[in-house]
């Protein structure tokens, strides 16, 4: 399948990072990492704590700490390789074109600025409208966001607002200055069911409204249901497997992306039998500065072969648009 | 057995008993404004069977934590009663419960926070041992690996500090150190929030196993319907301070009557069933 470049809004292709070297052993924390997002397209990218997701969506961003090092790969978005562009003309792509929604609302807002003015800020970096114009502009952010009352809102501080109102807050930073993509490291995974469900809802309206891309990192696969048009699934820094959203749910192909999407089937259905355990997945990711030999799911799996423990497996495609690293599927 | 036993009978006697828990917090505005008070708790009641598991669910700021902190006295309540075993905690002063405490243990949310990071995780379990002037050093020190184990951590790692751990390795030391003074409840403050859900399954799991093993009565709080109702024996939900409906699981699970219940109820169903639909294929 050749597909026109001019259809990927942003194209990651073996994109390897490292931290270190200060420390002991160096971290590898991505590698190899293969990811396209078209416009308007939402991608979920699911997996356990330490499996690079964050590093992936810091490194998009080019927002990695200095100890952190883009050993290999290449990173281009509209058009641009981000791995050859300077600070300033980054800051010109993030915020106007590229936008993070973090984790932490409470850590990623200031706590001691109007949650109005920190909308308006992203917007005067980037644009030169005046004053006036600029807090209509956040009052129709507001409330496009879901609140009925932005010009209550707009003086209010980030402590006077709820977890989910700080989150839509993050939003409307992200939105101001209308991107092509936002990247939103574990935007749901700090609230409740209810309001991890109006958040996704928001994003998926934002998406249909203005044809942004988003690239949502999650560990719960179930957020991405109705939502997520593509997933990739990462392991130990690696996407080691990456379909549609139908295909990874329903024909998950990597043992790993296996276990997770019985995992999540077992949590539903009500009560289960009385005690009954939960179909885990046993072991621990592996520790990204020591990684065994051949497959890093290897010790976990429960279907490995001898071929497992000497040797990498490599990216192999077994049905169209969907691949996966595993030698059950190739060799 | 004698009538003053503390210890809970064995089969079906409640093991924690609260009636008419009320709490109220007084929050000062500012210097010269009259103080206001916020209600927490109102008349909140309900018991858990020796070895049984109660899951206290609400949304946040429903008064979910204030009842743990109570019943574990770690607040005092302004009324009602916390009867452990035979006992009523809830107006006893700080001496008379140290003897109590190791029959009630707390498992926090946050266990970056709710961990020493100066200690070993040798150190972070053998703590409450040397609170309560338990065994010598060996003693102590054999005690925490062989609880290491139980909870599934190498105890070639007893001298790592806390901060070496992961986020779900951390939470099983959380629960080791609850475990070493052998208590009868564990009170479980949104022990699975914030963690992968392979992690939650996998402690989720260590903690029936636990109760099977050692008879243990669990005060589960959390936010997540979906998740308890796996867990638990017995739902009480919460909603500005007061229980607004309890049932035994199943029930609360399959008709929920208080608008509240169905809310949490149709929240932890919103993924679930486009979940199910996108699955449609396979199921």
């Amino acid at each position: 399948m050749v597909e026109d470049s001019n259809d990927r809004l942003l194209h990651a292709c073996s994109l390897t990072v490292t931290y270190g070297p200060d420390d002991e052993r160096p971290v590898r924390a991505l590698k190899d990492v293969n990811l396209e997002i078209r416009p308007a397209e939402v991608v979920g990218v699911m997996g356990e704590s330490g499996s690079g997701k964050s590093t992936l969506a810091l490194s998009l961003l080019r927002m990695l700490p200095p100890h952190a090092s883009c050993d290999s790969g290449s990173l281009t978005f509209q058009g641009r390789d981000l791995l050859l562009l300077n600070q300033p003309e980054l800051r010109k792509i993030r915020g106007a074109h590229m936008c993070l929604v973090a984790q932490d609302p409470a850590l990623a807002l200031s706590p001691v600025m109007r949650v109005g003015d920190q909308i308006a800020e992203v917007i005067r970096a980037h644009s030169s409208i005046g004053p006036q114009e600029r807090s209509l502009l956040v009052e129709e952010l507001l409330r496009e966001v879901g609140f009925q009352e932005p010009r209550e809102i707009y003086p209010a501080y980030p402590h006077q607002l709820s977890g989910g109102q700080r989150q839509r807050v993050t939003i409307a930073q992200a939105i101001a200055c209308n991107p092509s993509l936002v990247v939103a490291d574990e935007p749901t995974s700090e609230l409740d069911a209810g309001l991890r469900a109006e958040i996704i809802r928001l994003m998926a309206e934002i998406r249909r409204k203005h044809r942004t891309a988003f690239l949502v990192i999650s560990h719960d696969p179930t957020i991405f249901a109705g939502f997520a048009d593509r997933i990739a699934v990462m392991y130990a820094g690696r996407v080691v497997e990456e379909g549609k959203t139908e295909d990874i749910f329903r024909r998950p192909l990597h043992p790993y992306t296996q276990a997770l999407v019985n995992l999540s089937t077992s949590c539903f259905g009500g009560p289960a039998a009385s005690r009954a355990r939960f179909p885990a997945l046993q072991g621990e990711s592996p520790d990204l500065a020591c990684l065994p030999r051949g497959c890093t799911f290897e010790p976990r799996c429960r279907e490995r072969m001898e071929v497992c423990t000497s040797r990498d497996p490599q990216e192999f495609i077994p049905i169209p648009s969907h691949r996966v690293n595993c030698f059950k599927y190739g060799n | 057995m004698g009538t003053n036993e503390s210890a809970p009978n064995a089969s079906t006697a409640s093991f924690l008993r609260v009636r008419g828990l009320s709490k109220r917090y007084v929050r000062r505005k500012a210097l010269w404004r009259r103080s206001t008070p916020v209600v927490a708790l109102r008349d909140v009641s309900f018991e858990i069977a020796a070895g049984k598991t109660l899951a206290l669910v609400g949304s946040s700021g429903s008064g979910k934590s204030t009842v743990a902190r109570c019943v574990t006295r770690l607040e005092k309540p302004d009324a009602g009663e916390v009867w452990l075993g035979e006992t009523d905690i809830s107006r006893l002063e700080h001496r008379d419960l140290v003897p109590l405490r190791p029959l009630m243990q707390m498992v926090f949310q946050d266990s970056v926070t709710s961990l020493n990071p100066r200690f070993t995780a040798a150190e972070i379990i053998e703590e409450p041992l040397r609170i309560q002037r338990r065994g010598n050093r060996n003693e102590r020190r054999n005690h925490a690996r062989e609880l290491m184990t139980e909870v599934g951590l190498s105890p070639n790692w007893a001298d790592r500090p806390a901060t070496q751990f992961s986020g779900g390795q951390r939470q099983r030391l959380a629960i080791a150190r609850s475990l070493v003074l052998q208590p009868k409840l564990l009170v479980l403050d949104e022990a699975l929030s914030g963690l992968d859900l392979s992690t939650q399954a996998q402690i989720a799991n260590l903690l029936l196993d636990l109760q099977d093993a050692r008879s243990l009565t669990y005060l589960f709080i959390s936010h997540d319907l979906a998740l308890v109702a796996r867990l638990a024996d017995v739902i009480a939900v919460m909603s500005a301070g007061q229980v607004v409906e309890q049932g035994p699981a199943a029930q609360i699970t399959s008709h929920p009557e208080h608008p509240e219940t169905r809310s949490l109820l149709s929240s932890a169903l919103a993924f679930q069933n486009s979940y199910a639909a996108t699955l449609a294929g396979r199921v």
